[in-house]
């Protein structure tokens, strides 16, 4: 099987999921500064394989990760129960990326900066949401020419994101959010394996289908481990288990636990263990012998890294184990599910399942390269997850102190004022046809007619009296987005609107929703309308079944509904009546 | 399911194979959309073993075309 597992089978399989399910939950809203919808099977098998539930997944619009977290419910997240939070670099600080990539000298300070207030923003969203937050970090910058086989830009560059991530985690806060290592996981597999120039350049989807796997299955696992109570107790065999060789059998002198196969697996093993110990996990002994032997063995070994002063509870002695492991939850004062049981045998593993099954048994693999990492493999142990403890403590932090992290982020109104916004409005010519035909014939989503044209027939339209057409390119502190917008408008000439403008075509790239563009295009190109020919301005909104994001446009800019169909509504804005331009925005004209 | 790419192309889109032909394109399919294309591309790789450039999948406009980029790329029996 590749690395990404069999796309095909899991795309079906999630199919047949989804099929057999009523009513899907949790609802998961992925808030992502790329495409990142082909996670979506991944995401949903696994979570269905660890913990049965059927995820309703959605996706926000993207690269809207500012403006999602600064008003939640203006974007619909409010019923959401979990939120994933994803980005990188270089789609949210594109333009200063950018300069930073050209040696302007203060573009770290602008990136570093911009991901503290990202990181803000987002414990701005999990203050005022009922739902749970994960955030990832942000991987290292990819494309754009970047060589990544140049060791000093690689070096600068994972100094630049290390930067901006520990900034991002600095305005993260105190806040109750989960953190995903999205940055760790591109390392583990390799930067340029993680990258598909293909689809980033063709739609914006930068991870390839191996890594849009992982990352869909890591956000599962994140989930699912979640609802495990993290353990408590540790609780250990000896023979076979913390060295190699049986008492009973080879006597204390051939146990094997120093630098030297096979045991330096089981030494390696004690390591990771004691580690976990001093994170604060009580470990145990369950081990089938007389208790003497067992002490002169942690005494006398050769290699040994756990001492009897780092077990808590011992059950040492020939009866059954399953009894013994129960008393030691009772005298830790631990429940059953607070416990992990490791030991090499088969019998003692299956007695354990059947007699106490809420004990979290993990069987000494035969293979002993996996034992080493045998605990921290089930993630049982991470400490990047927030216990309910924590989560309890930093909500009653946040009630107390009348929502810090939502005073700390900014407001929705500052983060658009800081946005620099420049909306140019172009009355279209020769130039720019090309681009204005590829927009008429993409955008689906905003787009109040969906009417198709040609190039040739929009030149048409661009050399007659009869008829207009503006174009909006525009500008911010992220980044330049070119022509995102197109208006159409003819002379009226109906029986309703005799006179003045019929809008025909407006539409938007999806790319600058969220910042009030909108808005300013339709205020400036009513305006630049008016100055040719005074008077009411028409338009309309046909239901392509894809466009229901602008149904209400027209009336949330003053214009009166006029004609009702199923299906189609005409509008007029009155001759005496403008479109207000938002203030955050400077318009400009040429 | 004689048809190994109809097949493919009915599990990449989620519709039946009876619904698909050799015209079918994202015009005349709504589930065949950008984000079903961008899918597309990785099952064709992983189902035929080939490698797709940006300009192999522009050229794949319709499943009838599809076939006939991966005849070129020499995948027999299509």
């Amino acid at each position: 099987m590749a690395a990404g597992g069999d796309a095909r089978a899991t795309l079906t399989r999630w199919r047949t999921i989804l099929r057999d399910t009523d009513q899907p939950s949790p609802r998961l809203l992925v808030v992502a500064s790329y495409t990142a919808q082909p996670i979506t099977e991944h995401l949903g098998v696994r979570l269905s394989e660890t913990t049965g539930d059927v995820v309703d997944l959605s996706f926000a619009d993207y690269n809207q990760v500012f403006q999602v977290c600064l008003d939640p419910v203006a974007h619909g997240v409010g019923d959401a129960d979990e939120i994933v939070i994803l980005w990188r670099l270089e789609d949210v600080f594109e333009r200063d990326i950018h300069a930073w990539g050209n040696g302007e000298t203060d573009a770290t300070g602008r990136v570093v900066d911009g991901a503290r207030s990202l990181g803000a923003a987002v414990a701005g969203l999990a203050a005022q949401i009922g739902g749970r937050v994960i955030a990832a970090d942000a991987p290292t910058p990819i494309g754009f020419g970047l060589d990544h086989g140049d060791p000093d830009l690689v070096t600068r560059l994972t100094g630049l994101q290390w930067a901006a991530n520990r900034a991002f985690d600095d305005g993260l806060g105190d806040a109750p959010i989960e953190r995903l290592r999205v940055a760790a996981l591109q390392h583990a597999v390799g930067t340029e394996a993680t990258f598909d120039r293909r689809t980033w350049l063709m739609a914006r989807q930068p991870n390839t289908q191996p890594f849009n796997a992982l990352l869909g299955r890591s956000i599962a696992d994140l989930i699912a481990a979640r609802t495990d109570v993290p353990p408590k107790v540790i609780v250990l065999d000896c023979d076979d288990t913390l060295w190699s060789g049986v008492i009973a059998d080879d006597g204390i002198g051939a146990l094997q636990c120093s630098d030297a196969f096979p045991g330096f697996a089981h030494r390696s093993f004690q390591i990771a263990v004691q580690r976990l110990r001093h994170q604060g996990v009580l470990l145990a002994i369950a081990s089938k012998n007389d208790p003497e032997p067992v002490e002169e063995a942690f005494a006398t070994v050769d290699g040994m890294v756990l001492t009897a002063d780092d077990i808590a509870a011992r059950r040492v002695t020939w009866d059954p184990k399953p009894p013994g492991v129960a008393d030691i939850a009772a005298e830790l004062n631990v429940g059953l599910d607070s416990l992990v049981f490791v030991d090499d045998s088969d019998y003692e593993i299956g007695s354990m399942r059947t007699q106490l099954p809420d004990v979290r048994s993990l069987q000494v693999p035969s293979n002993l390269e996996a034992l080493p990492d045998l605990l921290a493999e089930t993630g049982w142990f991470r400490m990047m997850r927030v216990t309910d403890d924590d989560r309890v403590r930093t909500e009653r932090m946040i009630a107390e102190s009348g929502r810090t992290s939502a005073a700390t982020a900014m407001s929705q109104a500052e983060f658009l004022d800081s946005l620099s916004l420049t909306v140019r409005l172009i009355r279209v010519g020769a130039g720019e046809i090309g681009r204005v035909a590829q927009l008429v014939n993409k955008t689906n989503q905003f787009n109040c007619t969906a009417i198709r044209r040609s190039e040739q027939e929009i030149a048409e339209l661009v050399g007659s009296d009869a008829t207009s057409v503006h174009a909006i390119a525009v500008d911010d502190r992220f980044g330049e987005y070119g022509i995102v917008g197109v208006v159409i408008a003819e002379r009226a000439s109906s029986a309703d609107v005799p006179d003045g403008w019929d809008l025909d075509t407006v539409l938007m790239s999806c790319r600058v929703l969220g910042r009030g563009v909108e808005s300013a295009m339709l205020g400036a190109v009513v305006a630049d309308l008016r100055e040719r020919t005074p008077g009411p301005i028409a338009a309309r909104y046909v239901d392509s079944g894809r466009n229901h994001l602008v149904r209400e446009l027209f009336p949330d800019h003053g214009f009166e509904p006029i004609d009702d169909d199923a299906g189609s509504s005409r509008f007029v804005l009155p001759a005496d009546r403008r479109v207000e331009i938002p203030g955050h925005i400077t318009v400009t004209v040429t | 399911m004689s048809d190994r790419l109809i097949s493919l192309f009915a599990d990449g889109l989620g519709v039946e194979a009876a619904e698909l032909s050799d015209d079918t394109s994202p015009e005349n399919t709504s589930e065949w959309d950008s984000l079903a294309s961008m899918s597309l591309v990785s099952l064709i790789e992983d189902e035929f073993g080939v490698e797709l450039s940006t300009r192999d999948i522009m050229k794949m406009q319709t499943i009838g075309l599809a076939r006939s980029v991966l005849t070129t790329k020499g995948v027999d029996g299509l």
